[in-house]
């Protein structure tokens, strides 16, 4: 089930109400339950893909409590983490690692033997799989108990809010809070509902608007003038935000409704006046899961010049990798390792040279940062959004080398892009302003918020796209 | 508690008096838009309107872009003494040119439908279901309309409830047409005026003969369409107009044949027409522009000529 499918809208108010109604006690049955029926909406023999990573991290993670000997704690945490790894390694991977293989050994007059797998990517696999691995190497440093209940464990893993696109929680922030009785309170559910109409905004009248400019010129992308191309590129950019992060605002927002407080994951990113702080502001809730489980253990800061560059690098390809099984993510993770290499080594530069112009802190500068940051992450997004490594060359080249030519395509669809980008750039600036003044979904008269919760239904109904289909990230 | 208790009950009461809001606020907004929808001057729902409101035409042109491009009302009526109009519409099939041709059967009927078709009209298709959502302002209207929304998914007509969602996506077109009217169209006929530059198009398809699978719902139709045809006595043309590039060969082709020579229907594929392979009469390699739009309406309307019924004949001979 996706969240912009009018089932959704059917499913959730159900849930929540038989939420409230029923004893505590059988609360997290509901959850699990409705999560079940959730996912299996996808392909529902993949339900038992989660199970079996659910049975072998509850079960490492109860021994990993008991266990004392240091070795024997570390080879149940690495069957853990194998366990997980390996239904990624076999539905994400498989066939990519295959085809390259299959690659090199043509190119040496081979032909591969082994035949590649007839299976289709489970939904949000890799979000899940992060997630559960997060729980067994908590237990594993004892900053977790080991859950006892299989229940409220295997709901941890799959609570439908945010089981298929993350947030990727840790279990000490979501785990106690199924065990938690919730009230009904007037002030979650008014903020969990306000929160879900942003991120239906964000998908719908934004994110899938511009998806159909963007469809039409990168697939299409030899026939167009280079204007086009940069135009498309941007558009992605905030495509793909609004797609992310509307769908993050869906997920804290319906989980607010229920009184659970999911983890940020989005902090307007586009405001962001560095490529370190870009990553400080996008799916936080990944970039802080491979800074604890991959970066820390790798030496973090406190290594040498070179070591720390290698470990930005390789965490950045990685992420690339967990992405999507292409090597356009390869690339762009490891253009953003670049980039933040990059900002790194000439950091003490720049800071002289801002300092000789006069440009190190005021509007202008911040201007400059800002704009300097969005270009660098517009043109890692087209490695993103290309199909193959040729067709983001092409991009590029289409950008680079100039051509004529400017697309617009149905004028009242691209009017509604900029109107969408609009809206979204003025809320965003009072989010990052905290411009008080002009409150809307939040202000202090009833009869004020009451128009503006109407007024963004129905700009909703009028504006959005509703064949849009899935959410980008789902695919990971 | 107390307090807990109160700020509920005050949250419900908000939330009815919003849920009352938001239905009053759907059926006015609703009410206002259909009234700027139905009164567009130009642009392409006009001529959609003009079909299912004002249709008093005898002669009736359905299907996509290359029937909006391709006839020329002004010569049909010209040449046939019989009045025209061209119902056709860009990127769209089968299923929309059977919708609009049941709602204008309410309210006129023609004496002579002309269905321009492309090899692929029976193919299924990925996008084709979700267009649908064009036909949202004229759904209650027809049962036929409804059939054809309730195709897009099982709770499409429920989300139709609401009056707003069926001009989703259209407010900045249907107040620009209302206000803006260019009236561009000639009986809805949209002829093209550039001349294609032949020496950058292919005439190659790397299409694979016979590689589509039938629509079972595009098959329903064109049933439908030619059923209703026989109903009310109207004299079908089902006609593939001419294009410069390669055709592929489709299963939809046979199996349109196959449905128009066992209903008797008169099928013609211009499509190998030589006389219509010069690159002079084309605007790309799919439609023809002005100049060869003119050309073909001439060839059709002799070509009918020959093969109009009895019926429409004495009235055709009669205004002659």
């Amino acid at each position: 089930m996706i969240f912009n499918s009018f089932t959704f809208l059917l499913f959730f108010p159900v849930v929540t109400v038989l939420y409230f109604l029923l004893p505590h006690k059988f609360r997290w049955l509901l959850l699990l339950s409705a999560s079940c029926y959730f996912y299996m909406f996808f392909k529902a023999i993949y339900i038992l893909i989660l199970f079996f990573t659910i049975i072998i991290d509850y079960t490492a993670g109860i021994y990993l409590e008991k266990v004392n000997d240091p070795k024997k704690k570390k080879l149940l945490l690495i069957l853990s983490l194998t366990a997980n790894i390996g239904v990624l390694a076999v539905f994400k991977y498989f066939n990519f690692f295959n085809a390259n293989l299959s690659g090199i050994l043509y190119w040496m007059g081979y032909t591969n033997p082994i035949p590649f797998l007839q299976i289709l990517l489970p939904i949000g696999l890799s979000f899940h799989t992060f997630q559960a691995m997060s729980y067994t190497i908590e237990v594993y440093r004892g900053h977790q108990k080991a859950e006892r209940h299989f229940g409220i464990y295997a709901l941890y893993v799959m609570f439908y809010p945010q089981l298929v696109a993350g947030p990727i929680e840790r279990p000490q922030n979501l785990l106690h809070q199924f065990k938690e009785q919730h009230h009904f309170n007037t002030l979650d559910v008014s903020e969990g509902l306000k929160r879900m109409l942003i991120g239906f905004f964000k998908k719908v009248v934004v994110a899938d608007r511009l998806s159909i400019y963007v469809k039409t010129v990168f697939s299409n992308y030899p026939e167009h003038g280079s204007a086009t191309i940069v135009l498309a590129s941007l558009f992605f950019a905030v495509q793909i935000y609004c797609d992310f992060s509307g769908y993050s605002d869906i997920a804290i927002g319906s989980a607010r409704v229920m009184g659970f407080k999911l983890m940020e994951n989005f902090r307007r990113p586009y405001f962001a006046k560095s490529i370190s702080e870009f990553w400080s502001r996008w799916h936080i809730s990944l970039s802080t899961w491979f800074k604890d489980y991959v970066y820390i253990p790798l030496g973090g800061n406190r290594v040498s010049k070179g070591r720390l560059y290698f470990n930005l690098f390789a965490v950045f390809m990685i992420s690339g990798l967990w992405h999507g099984a292409n090597w356009t993510f390869i690339v762009w993770g490891s253009l953003h390792g670049f980039y933040l290499i990059c900002g790194m080594a000439t950091q003490q530069w720049r800071a002289a040279v801002a300092e000789k112009l006069g440009f190190r802190t005021g509007f202008f500068a911040n201007f400059l940062n800002i704009s300097f940051t969005i270009l660098l992450v517009t043109i890692s997004w087209i490695f993103f959004r290309a199909v193959s490594l040729p067709q983001a060359w092409g991009l590029l080249k289409g950008i680079f080398i100039y051509k004529p030519g400017f697309f617009i395509g149905e004028p009242a669809y691209f009017l509604y892009d900029f109107m969408a980008i609009a809206a979204l750039f003025i809320y965003e600036v009072k989010q990052e302003y905290n411009l008080h003044s002009l409150r809307f979904l939040h202000n202090e008269n009833w009869g004020i918020r009451m128009a503006s919760y109407l007024g963004l239904i129905f700009i909703i109904l009028l504006f959005g796209v509703f064949d849009g289909g899935q959410f980008i990230y789902f695919q990971f | 508690m107390k307090q807990l208790k109160g700020n509920s009950n005050k949250f419900f009461i908000r939330l009815l008096m919003m849920a009352v809001a938001f239905v009053a606020v759907d059926q006015i907004a609703g009410a206002t838009l259909y009234y700027f929808f139905t009164h567009q001057g130009s642009g392409e729902y006009a001529v959609a309107n003009h079909v299912v409101y004002n249709l008093n035409e005898d002669v009736l042109v359905l299907g996509s872009s290359r029937a909006s491009h391709h006839y020329n009302p002004s010569l049909i009526k010209d040449s046939l003494k019989l009045s025209c109009f061209n119902g056709g519409r860009d990127g769209e099939g089968l299923l929309y040119s059977t919708a609009i041709f049941e709602l204008a059967l309410q309210r006129h009927i023609p004496k002579v439908v002309i269905l321009d078709v492309t090899s692929d009209v029976l193919s299924e298709k990925e996008d084709e279901k979700s267009r649908l959502s064009i036909l949202l302002p004229y759904l209650k209207q027809s049962k036929v309309v409804e059939n054809m929304i309730e195709k897009k998914g099982r709770l499409e007509l429920l989300k139709s409830n609401l009056q707003t969602y069926r001009y989703n996506g259209q407010v900045v077109s249907i107040f620009q047409h209302y206000f803006l009217s260019s009236g561009n169209t000639i009986m809805g006929f949209n002829p093209l005026d550039n001349k294609m530059d032949a020496s950058r198009v292919s005439t190659k398809t790397s299409i694979k003969p016979y590689s589509d699978s039938l629509s079972a719902d595009n098959v329903g139709a064109l049933n439908l369409f030619i059923n209703e045809c026989k109903r009310q006595k109207i004299q079908l043309f089902v006609f593939v107009s001419p294009r410069y590039n390669d055709d592929t060969q489709q299963n939809s082709y046979l199996k349109m044949k196959s449905i128009c020579n066992s209903n008797n229907v008169i099928f013609h594929d211009f499509t190998n027409d030589v006389y219509f392979k010069n690159p002079e009469y084309y605007s790309d390699r799919a439609h023809l522009n002005s100049r060869g739009a003119d050309l073909y309406t001439d060839t059709i309307v002799a070509f009918m000529k020959k093969k109009l019924s009895p019926a429409v004949n004495v009235q055709y001979l009669s205004k002659n």
